[in-house]
């Protein structure tokens, strides 16, 4: 279940992006043999952040549906010749905070931060998305297959609001 | 973006992963791409910008066989492009220095053409195979399909999948009247 949509007079600066302090850099997860054999910490490797997002990345969760009773949200920069390689999310944050039992349906909103630039891309289920503008979303379940990846020059931002319904 | 098609029935994914590839090019400084841009080359991870080449005269025959497919590009010459999950090629224009050195150096007459690029894609678009030129995209091409890549065209290509992706570029002069 993949559904796209766009939030209305986004508002979210280039200046807001530049003064995000991310002090978390890591290899994204490998979970595929071919994975493994082609990606190292030299070319999928991404800055992250999480609860210590400022407020603007938190208030991202009132303009996306509520469809949900708990979330968890982070926000992704990744550099310049770096990829996200095909995986599919653990959700593993708001499992911790919110679903020790493991019930309720768990979803995804991937939110991009700016105007779409040359050579930023994202694409799930085997459907590529480009073109993007600032406040556009995807939503996508814990089973789909994703990849992001950045061949340009500039920093590809997006936010992550990973939400829960309960049973 | 022009958009053509081609039979290419006969070549299998066994032939594509049986080529022998000659070169293995760091592309990050995009043939000089940046420094016309004014902007100061990317940072890009060391392992990021490969792309395994073949050319013309190291091709198997079913390959030098492709240009007789186009028969309106003349005095062309082909190449192979093999780039490996996780690779691309960055941003960049193509100079097409080794046709224009051929056409000088065998004093060819090309008067009243231009130089045109074809790539011709030798698979359907696998998950995370990318293509990109003057910020418009071709996402869902088949195998055979091909595009024309003018001079100072901006174009970039990726594969950020898990499955190498090989393209064929047949470079020749042509008149843009003529080209299909």
């Amino acid at each position: 279940m993949i559904k796209y949509g766009h939030i209305d007079n986004f508002g979210i600066t280039h200046d807001q992006m530049s003064q995000l302090n991310f002090d978390d850099y890591f290899q994204c997860y490998q979970q595929t043999p071919a994975i493994e054999q082609y990606y190292t910490e030299h070319n999928s490797s991404i800055w992250q952040m999480f609860e210590k997002s400022p407020q603007w990345v938190h208030d991202l969760s009132k303009k996306i549906p509520q469809d949900f009773d708990h979330h968890v949200v982070s926000v992704i920069n990744v550099p310049p010749g770096q990829t996200i390689p095909y995986h599919v999310d653990k959700h593993f944050k708001l499992k911790q905070m919110h679903n020790d039992d493991g019930t309720g349906v768990s979803y995804r909103y991937l939110i991009f931060l700016e105007d779409w630039k040359r050579a930023h891309y994202y694409e799930v289920h085997d459907q590529p998305f480009v073109k993007w503008r600032a406040g556009d979303w995807v939503k996508f379940g814990i089973d789909d297959w994703h990849i992001a990846g950045n061949m340009g020059e500039e920093p590809f931002y997006s936010a992550q609001i990973t939400v829960l319904k309960n049973a | 973006m022009h958009k053509g098609h081609a039979d290419i029935s006969h070549i299998t994914d066994e032939m594509l992963y049986r080529l022998k590839f000659t070169e293995h090019t760091n592309t990050v400084y995009s043939a000089g791409y940046w420094d016309r841009m004014g902007v100061a080359v990317p940072d890009y991870p060391y392992d990021a910008p490969w792309v395994w080449q073949v050319f013309e005269d190291d091709c198997p025959s079913w390959v030098k066989e492709m240009k007789y497919s186009f028969p309106w590009l003349k005095h062309s010459s082909v190449t192979v492009n093999k780039i490996m999950p996780g690779r691309f090629i960055a941003p960049h224009y193509d100079t097409l220095y080794k046709i224009t050195q051929k056409v000088k150096n065998e004093n060819i007459n090309v008067e009243d053409m231009k130089t045109y690029r074809i790539n011709l894609f030798l698979q359907d678009r696998l998950m995370g195979h990318y293509f990109e030129m003057e910020d418009k995209t071709w996402l869902d091409y088949k195998r055979g399909d091909y595009t024309i890549i003018e001079p100072n065209k901006t174009h970039l290509v990726a594969n950020l999948g898990y499955q190498q992706r090989f393209t064929m570029q047949i470079t020749g002069y042509a008149n843009a009247e003529d080209i299909q």
